[in-house]
């Protein structure tokens, strides 16, 4: 039984009293990225009670549901269908709710081939700072009507306001998930990745601890025509090891005191010298790392969570302080930062 | 006096063949794909590099004067359409592709570059471009971008939005903006989805970078034939369900079938109410398999005659007809007018029952070719422009179809963007609000409100003026908008 709360008109009540009073508010949901993006301060406006699932169609491959809802709670809905949502969020500690996800922006291990939370969000409904009710997007596939300010609140942080609900584009699940794994070298890792890349519609997720590398495939055929006989098919590698990944609950996680988070280019890896700390996800993309290097002069250019909170003393673009400001004119959301 | 100075200002910072002044040589630009809408520029301006464009920007901005961007022209919603005050900025000499990186399997282009030509340009190495929007061949990136282009593949691949990584953009107030570009994910709020789609109204994209897939391995196009539209609509939702996501599913009704087939010459049924286009591909077992399974759904919704198509030949013989739909409708008809809604799958078949209905009462033809498995409809009105009211007949047809879109929970415009076209449309799909918050939107980029002002966004006077329900206290909000 999923409950049903709506609790949207104090959440809006809330946001227009502290614009007119001129306080702040900080949104929190299930507070699960905390480790990542530090601890914001200030006046918490907790959304984990306004859940529910306000429309859900299988054959529409749609789903709409409220902000506070537990990613748990779609995740088994969508799942009771044989369907998923395609960017696979992360429930760090298995909690996490949808507008968290939203906020951050984060997706799990099939992002490179199923595209990002942003790719699969179709429409929002939003409180700005000034206390406005604001729907954006909808729930159709295309959709080119007005400015895409639904796909800009992922990643957001909270900065342009809160999330009331959120409509999703849902995949069916795949007939075939079969996972190979290999014992590659570092040296040898990105020749693999690059075969992926180039050659393959059939990959959905990686997974390299700097000796072994795995990979989730949907058609052992296609596998099999990308010239990496190394790889042999693990059966017992189910999808309980990828969830694991996703939500950090293996033994490097457990055992590494903090991580950073790192997004690369495509193509590229991290320096050796970062590598040997670290784990990679999508296709060696996505690093995290456990060390103690100065990774600012290392990856000027890269987005990094959770370095000494440096990600939150970043100096933003002046246009994006601009469009803050043309969400969230009196800085209600102010204690918010984006990474 | 503001446009003699921006005239001076630029002679002397740009090369003499970058601007066009005189009327003859500006008439080519008077209208874009919706050649309903004509204006002759002031001034058009065809850089050839970034530097150029920043150029044209600055001195724009210090006189005032609007720009419209513009790329092969070829969109529909009039979103180019020049103004009489303003400059045409073309980027069409802007087409080099300037690296292709087979690590990341990206390649980076200037915007004139045509969607077709970055496929063309890889497809030696096993990759291609996926959005295919029915004009590649003539279509530019930098439009693609502007518009999120759609295409008949999108179901599978998505849209230009989800096929770009990167951006570089100019805004009028001087700032570059390099957004994403290899990565998955850069620090800060994510504009890509912003500029994507955003009508040349917030910045000049002068450089993208786009995402290359492997070709896919095997492929087969299906072709079933109905007695009822409702059965193929129904057909749609069903083939949907099975879990397999076609890489297209698109849907003709009877008279774009004939107008087609009398076209192409592509062997369609020229007796079916509507067929459906369904393109499946992937490995040779799972190809095989999704193909039975199909053919299974088909059967289910009474499918009366069924076509396979599985080599290359045979596959572009059952595509041409549908690509070719519009030049088609172009000889069963002096003018026509393409819309373009979404709506929910489910809706499909009550929707062009409707539409059918509403076609008879206002005694125009329509035919409807369209992206069956994205719920996107392309109804093309028939009309006569030389008649009497058919123009404006035909307009209030199409609004009447748009607002039915909005009705059963779809939009207003699903790929091909609002434009001009469709500014009294949107009204019917914000709230004043929301509206509000398009313009503070575009402020925070546009200052001035100069880049392509009175486009894509329509103003809340306009909406009240077409309503009567959006009025807000009499109040005009943004009064340093222009109002068309």
């Amino acid at each position: 039984m999923i409950r049903d709360h709506d609790d949207s008109e104090r959440l809006v009540e809330t946001i227009a009293r502290a614009n007119e009073q001129s306080n702040q508010v900080l949104i929190r949901g299930h507070g699960s990225k905390r480790f990542l993006t530090g601890d914001f301060v200030g006046n918490a406006l907790q959304t984990q009670d306004h859940t529910g699932i306000l429309s859900y169609e299988p054959e529409e491959l749609v789903v709409t549901v409220r902000s506070g809802t537990s990613l748990e709670t779609v995740r088994n809905l969508l799942a009771s269908q044989n369907q998923m949502l395609p960017f696979d969020p992360p429930s760090f500690g298995g909690a996490g709710t949808v507008g968290g996800a939203i906020a951050s922006g984060f997706s799990g291990p099939s992002r490179p081939w199923n595209g990002s939370l942003r790719d699969s969000l179709l429409g929002i409904e939003m409180v700005n700072g000034l206390g406005q009710r604001l729907k954006f997007g909808g729930q159709v596939m295309k959709n080119v009507a007005g400015f895409d300010l639904s796909r800009l609140m992922a990643g957001s942080f909270g900065t342009l306001g809160l999330i009331l609900s959120a409509s999703f584009k849902v995949i069916p699940k795949p007939r075939v998930e079969i996972s190979f794994a290999a014992d590659i070298s570092p040296e040898d890792a990105s020749a693999c990745y690059r075969k992926i890349l180039q050659l393959s519609n059939h990959v959905r997720g990686s997974y390299y601890d700097q000796k072994r590398m795995y990979l989730l495939a949907t058609d052992v055929e296609a596998m099999k025509s990308l010239d990496l006989p190394e790889f042999k098919p693990h059966s017992e590698i189910d999808r309980s090891f990828w969830n694991d990944i996703r939500d950090h609950k293996t033994e490097w996680f457990s055992n590494s005191e903090k991580v950073v988070r790192i997004v690369l280019p495509r193509g590229q890896q991290l320096p050796p010298a970062l590598r040997e700390h670290s784990v990679e996800e999508w296709h060696g993309t996505l690093a995290w790392y456990s060390g103690n290097q100065d990774l600012t002069e290392l990856l000027p250019q890269t987005k990094i969570t959770n370095f000494r909170g440096i990600s939150k003393r970043r100096s933003l673009p002046s246009i994006m302080i601009r469009l803050q400001n043309a969400f969230d004119p009196n800085g209600v959301f102010a204690n918010h930062f984006v990474i | 006096m503001t446009q003699a100075l921006a005239l001076q200002q630029l002679s002397s910072a740009l090369p003499p063949d970058r601007l066009i002044s005189k009327e003859f040589a500006k008439r080519p630009y008077e209208t874009d794909g919706l050649t309903a809408y004509r204006e002759v520029p002031w001034l058009v301006a065809l850089p050839r590099n970034t530097n150029e464009v920043r150029q044209i920007l600055r001195i724009c901005n210090e006189c005032s004067v609007p720009v419209v961007t513009r790329g092969a022209g070829t969109g529909l919603s009039g979103g180019a359409r020049p103004l009489k005050e303003g400059l045409l900025l073309v980027l069409s000499r802007m087409k080099r592709i300037l690296e292709v990186d087979f690590d990341a399997c990206t390649a980076t282009v200037e915007p004139g570059v045509t969607n077709l030509s970055i496929s063309q340009e890889v497809q030696p190495y096993g990759l291609y471009y996926a959005p295919d929007p029915s004009s590649q061949i003539a279509c530019s990136i930098g439009g693609n971008v502007a518009e999120n282009s759609g295409g008949v593949h999108c179901l599978k691949y998505g849209l230009t939005l989800h096929n770009v990584t990167g951006l570089v953009v100019q805004t009028i107030d001087g700032d570059e903006l390099v957004l994403g570009g290899k990565s998955y994910e850069s620090p800060g709020l994510d504009l890509l989805p912003l500029i994507t789609g955003s009508e040349g109204l917030l910045g000049v994209v002068t450089q993208v970078t786009v995402k290359l897939l492997p070709q896919p391995t095997n492929q087969a196009v299906l072709l079933g034939a109905f007695d009822s539209i409702e059965s193929a609509g129904n057909c749609v939702s069903a083939i949907i369900a099975t879990g397999i996501i076609p890489a297209a599913l698109e849907m003709m009704d009877s008279l774009a079938i004939k107008a087609s087939e009398e076209f192409a010459h592509c062997g369609y049924p020229i007796d079916a109410e509507a067929i459906l286009l369904c393109e499946l591909d992937g490995t040779k077992t799972t190809l095989d398999q999704d193909l039975v399974r199909i053919r299974e759904v088909l059967d289910d919704y009474d499918v009366k005659d069924f076509q396979i198509a599985t080599d290359a030949e045979s596959r572009e013989l059952l595509w041409r007809g549908r690509k070719s739909a519009f030049p088609a409708a172009g000889r069963i008809a002096t003018d026509y007018y393409c819309m373009d809604g979404t709506i929910p799958r489910k809706h499909i078949g009550y929707v062009l029952r409707t539409i059918k209905e509403l076609g008879e009462s206002y005694g125009l033809g329509v035919a409807n070719v369209f992206h069956a498995g994205d719920g996107n409809l392309h109804p093309l009105i028939l009309y006569d422009a030389s008649k009497p009211d058919e123009i404006e007949r035909s307009e209030q047809f199409g609004m009447d179809i748009l607002n039915l879109c909005v009705k059963v929970g779809g939009t207003v415009t699903g790929e091909h963007g609002i434009g001009v076209e469709k500014l009294d449309a949107a009204c019917s799909q914000f709230t004043d609000h929301e509206l509000e918050q398009f313009f503070r939107v575009k402020q925070a980029f546009d200052r001035q409100g100069i880049m392509n002002p009175g486009k894509a966004i329509p103003t809340l006077t306009r909406c009240s003026e077409l309503g009567g329900m959006h009025v807000h206290n009499g109040e005009v909000p943004f009064p340093e908008i222009p109002r068309f």
